[in-house]
């Protein structure tokens, strides 16, 4: 049977990642309590999973690599040596190590760096303890069964092997498995059963019938055993007896069942299988050792080491079959409110209550599946915390890290987005933020500093928070950069918020000296820019000495989008409600010419230039002639107003957004379509990129003189529009 | 998905020969492999995208999906036709990606034998050749057979960008 690898390595990839992932956070857990062997256990098992998996793809770096790792954390887990803050060190490094070994292995790119370097440091850290052994006897950590069962001392087992008939459809081979057994101890007897194979009329050549007994003198305990059999398929079956002289009918009656690997065991590296809960004898007992334990952990007292693995079951849902089922139920709204407006054209205006309820039933259809994309952002904390700790040990300073509201649940596009801005923003408090401990003490605060990241839900908006208690913004000295690298020339009339904006400018920096970590103003605007391609916004709060509070407001969703639904000739555009300000029907002599500005209008004082949609959007087309009918959308991009023209305002309206690129390319000056009510694509505009259109300033675009002649004309008319004009002329030298 | 459109018709189709789908433009008749063809609808309300080339007739909504159209008449620089009821789209994959192509009609789905299909000679007629792999025989009639991942394709792509940024 030819079995199409391809597709499982994905699979093998992104759950290597999520086991890495598990593996870090608990080893940033384990430098605080080094005695859990509950923790020291869930990082042995992602080890051993991403070894075993790596192994059955022949990704062999990983595989060698993971070995050592493993021999270094069972170590660990018997006792033999104890968990240092030099070994979390190396661990974690590991860790790094392995992701950048999976990353070369799926892009075909070079192996990490450093590989050979911590390789080499693993081996010699197993040597050492090997040699200069007992580093920390086995009495000092916690016993727990496993250990019990592993300093049981030598005993001899009794394997019973029956393999499904199956066993060999599902790609397993027996030899290997049996030669993995021998290599568990001394084999002193065996038994190979072949009653059940039929006779040969009826025999299926491909089918396997035989079935296994061996007698071991071994010092393996029931998860070294397990482990040998973690691949099996779900209906092959082993079980373990005693079989030392003192017990022998009895533990005969024990032989509990063992279902082969079964769903958990296979990608949760559970190494222990589920039991009966019946089992009764001590063979049994010992191999509920670790489950137990595993049980004791699932319960909310049992620490903050269950992330993930005991929560609610879930599915993988490959996520362009979810997009789909999304896309169609967004079709389905599209479908049911075309047949409403059809009944209401057809019956004089009246409601079908049928009709009204299937609707309702549809939008929170809608809603449910929009949810289905919502992931928590656990996991990007997470990757926060390894930064936290790094830098603040790199910097010197001690940092406390707390995180709050990690189940907050987000767009996983947007997930995948903010842990950049996330790094960036941490990385400057540590750096900007946190004094050293001698400062703090100084100025009667802990020693140690303190970070917090927060997210929590605020109306329809998810909010993220870096705050930390570190010297705060220095206002003073910003306002001093900024007007040193001319970003601003004084400042009269800002805020504190206002001036906290200035460091996302871009090449702002108040760090006397460019580092490593920082000081190239890089950082904070990339925070930003990025903050702002999600639809989002940035607030900065900071006390002078108390420290400061960056908060992030994001969209749940990229998927859907406020929008205003604007007319112009027979096209309707959407514009994004975040940012229209107002909407005006200007005067006749409000709308005025004026030399590298173009059409302007005059907004209680303040120079707004004019954007025509058809104009830019169409250059080819046919233009308006009659102003005076338009009204102006006034949209705010990055703090100037622009004014849009448009013929007619349809209405507020949430749309879903729908991606130009997937089957065509990016176009400038739109964000995107939508499928308006009646079936038809409206375009989103891109309000930042339609600013920037070459022919925004009508003065370089041929097709607009005709309008300024009749514009000229129409100014000539009016008598009072010299006085306006030197108004908008003051108005635009005070602003510039 | 879209290749089992044409699947169970491949299945009969003798070796070395494949099947077109053939249709019209002015007196012209073209064809492109079938396993490219996604489906046939009539058309559909387009909605104009700013500052393409002339040929991008806008975009159309296909079951939730916003898909581009191209005028194929429009891309062979020949002249213009107003819409009917026999005009059409057809709606391609290229790649990763659909398209629609407006034509005058579609005609049939032909099987053409790989000994049927002759290079094209130097015609000169104003056509862009590049997109062409062969002429078709087929009793009287002659079908200039098109390579739609050349015409629509990724080079394509990019002069279409070239042509939007002007």
């Amino acid at each position: 049977m030819q079995i199409d690898m391809s597709r499982f390595r994905a699979t093998f990839f992104e759950e290597a990642g999520e086991h890495l992932e598990r593996m870090e956070a608990s080893l940033l857990l384990i430098e605080d309590t080094p005695h859990d062997t509950e923790l020291l256990n869930t990082i042995f098992r992602a080890a051993h999973s991403i070894k075993g998996a790596s192994s059955t793809f022949g990704i062999d770096e990983v595989s060698r690599f993971t070995h050592v790792l493993e021999n270094l954390l069972d170590r660990l887990r018997e006792g033999q040596s104890v968990v240092t803050s030099e070994l979390v060190e190396l661990l974690l490094r590991s860790t790094d190590v392995l992701s950048g070994l999976l990353e070369s292995e799926k892009s075909q790119g070079p192996a990490p760096e450093n590989l050979e370097e911590v390789f080499q440091a693993l081996h010699s850290y197993n040597e050492r303890t090997a040699e200069g052994q007992p580093e920390g006897a086995p009495e000092t950590a916690q016993p727990t069964a496993a250990d019990v069962a592993a300093t049981s001392g030598s005993r001899t087992i009794k394997l019973h092997f029956q393999p499904s008939r199956d066993f060999f459809r599902f790609g397993q081979n027996a030899v290997m498995l049996i030669e993995e057994i021998h290599r568990l101890g001394t084999v002193q007897g065996s038994h190979f059963e072949y009653a059940n194979v039929p006779s040969f009329e009826t025999l299926d050549p491909e089918a396997c019938y035989l079935e296994w007994e061996f007698e071991i003198a071994t010092d393996a305990t029931d998860s070294d055993i397990a482990e040998i059999f973690m691949f099996l398929d779900e209906t092959s079956k082993y079980s373990v007896t005693d079989a030392a002289p003192t017990a022998d009918a009895a533990t005969e009656a024990a032989a509990s069942p063992v279902d082969g690997a079964d769903g958990t065991a296979a990608t949760d590296s559970d190494t222990l299988t589920t039991l009966p809960a019946e089992t009764n004898a001590p063979v049994g007992e010992r191999r509920v050792g670790d489950r137990r334990v595993e049980d004791r952990r699932a319960e909310p007292s049992g620490g903050a080491a269950a992330s993930g693995s005991h929560g609610k079951e879930t599915v993988r849902v490959d996520r362009e079959r979810l997009d789909k089922l999304i896309n169609q139920i967004g079709e389905l709204v599209i479908g049911t409110s075309m047949v409403e407006q059809e009944w209401i054209q057809r019956n004089f205006n009246s409601d079908s209550a049928a009709l009204v309820q299937l609707g309702k039933i549809v939008r929170d259809l809608q809603e449910m599946s929009l949810s289905l994309r919502m992931i928590p952002v656990a996991a990007t904390f997470q990757k926060m915390a390894r930064v936290v700790r790094d830098l603040s040990r790199r910097l010197g300073k001690s940092v406390r890290f707390e995180t709050e509201g990690e189940d907050t649940e987000l767009d996983k596009t947007v997930v995948d987005q903010i842990g950049d801005p996330l790094l960036h923003m941490v990385r400057n408090s540590i750096d900007h933020g946190i004094e050293s401990s001698e400062a703090r003490i100084a100025a009667g605060k802990p020693a140690e500093g303190r970070i917090v990241l927060r997210a929590y839900h605020q109306g329809g908006n998810f909010m993220i928070e870096v705050e930390d208690d570190g010297r705060g913004l220095d206002r003073s000295l910003i306002v001093k950069r900024a007007v040193e690298r001319g970003i601003i020339e004084s400042d009269q009339n800002m805020t504190d918020e206002d001036v906290f904006g200035l460091i996302f400018a871009a090449g702002f920096s108040t760090a006397a000296e460019v580092t490593d970590v920082s000081g190239r103003g890089v950082g904070m605007d990339v925070v930003r820019r990025n903050v702002e391609e999600l639809q989002g916004s940035i607030v900065v709060r900071s006390n002078p000495g108390e420290g400061c509070k960056i908060t992030i407001r994001l969209p749940l969703t990229l998927a859907i989008l406020d929008g205003l639904l604007v007319r112009l000739r027979d096209a309707i555009y959407v514009i994004p409600l975040l940012c229209v300000v107002e909407s005006i029907r200007p005067q006749r002599g409000d709308i005025k010419r004026m030399l590298g500005l173009g059409e302007v209008v005059s907004l209680r004082g303040e120079v707004v230039p004019l954007l025509f949609l058809d104009r830019m959007l169409n250059p080819e087309g046919c233009h308006h002639e009659d102003d005076t009918t338009q009204l102006l959308v006034i949209i705010e991009e990055q703090g100037r107003k622009y004014a849009v023209v448009v013929d007619e305002l349809i209405g507020q309206q949430q749309v879903v957004i729908k991606n130009l690129e997937t089957n065509f390319q990016k176009v400038a000056g739109v964000a995107g379509a939508t499928i308006l009510g009646d079936g038809r694509v409206a375009l989103i505009l891109d309000v930042g990129g339609l600013t920037a259109l070459p022919n925004r300033n009508r003065v370089s675009d041929p097709n607009s003189t005709m309008i300024i002649d009749a514009e000229e004309t129409d100014t000539d008319s009016e008598p009072e529009s010299e006085a306006s004009d030197q108004e908008l002329l003051e108005a635009i030298a005070s602003q510039t | 998905m879209h290749d089992n459109v044409a699947g169970g018709a491949l299945a009969e189709l003798s070796e070395g020969g494949s099947q077109f789908l053939t249709f019209a433009l002015g007196d012209e008749e073209f064809g492109i492999d079938i396993l490219r063809v996604q489906e046939i609808k009539g058309l559909t309300h387009l909605t104009h995208i700013p500052n393409m080339p002339v040929y991008i007739k806008g975009v159309m909504n296909l079951r939730g999906t916003v898909v581009p159209v191209v005028d194929l008449r429009s891309r062979f620089n020949m002249s213009a036709a107003n819409y009917n009821q026999f005009t059409v789209i057809i709606v391609v994959t290229v790649g990763q990606k659909v398209m629609g192509l407006v034509v005058d009609a579609v005609s049939d789905v032909l099987n053409v034998s790989d000994a049927d299909i002759e290079p094209l000679p130097d015609l000169g007629n104003g056509i862009d050749t590049t997109f062409v792999t062969g002429l078709a025989k087929s009793s009287e009639r002659l079908i200039t057979l098109l390579d739609i991942e050349k015409l629509l394709g990724s080079p394509n792509a990019n002069e279409m960008q070239l042509a939007g940024v002007r």
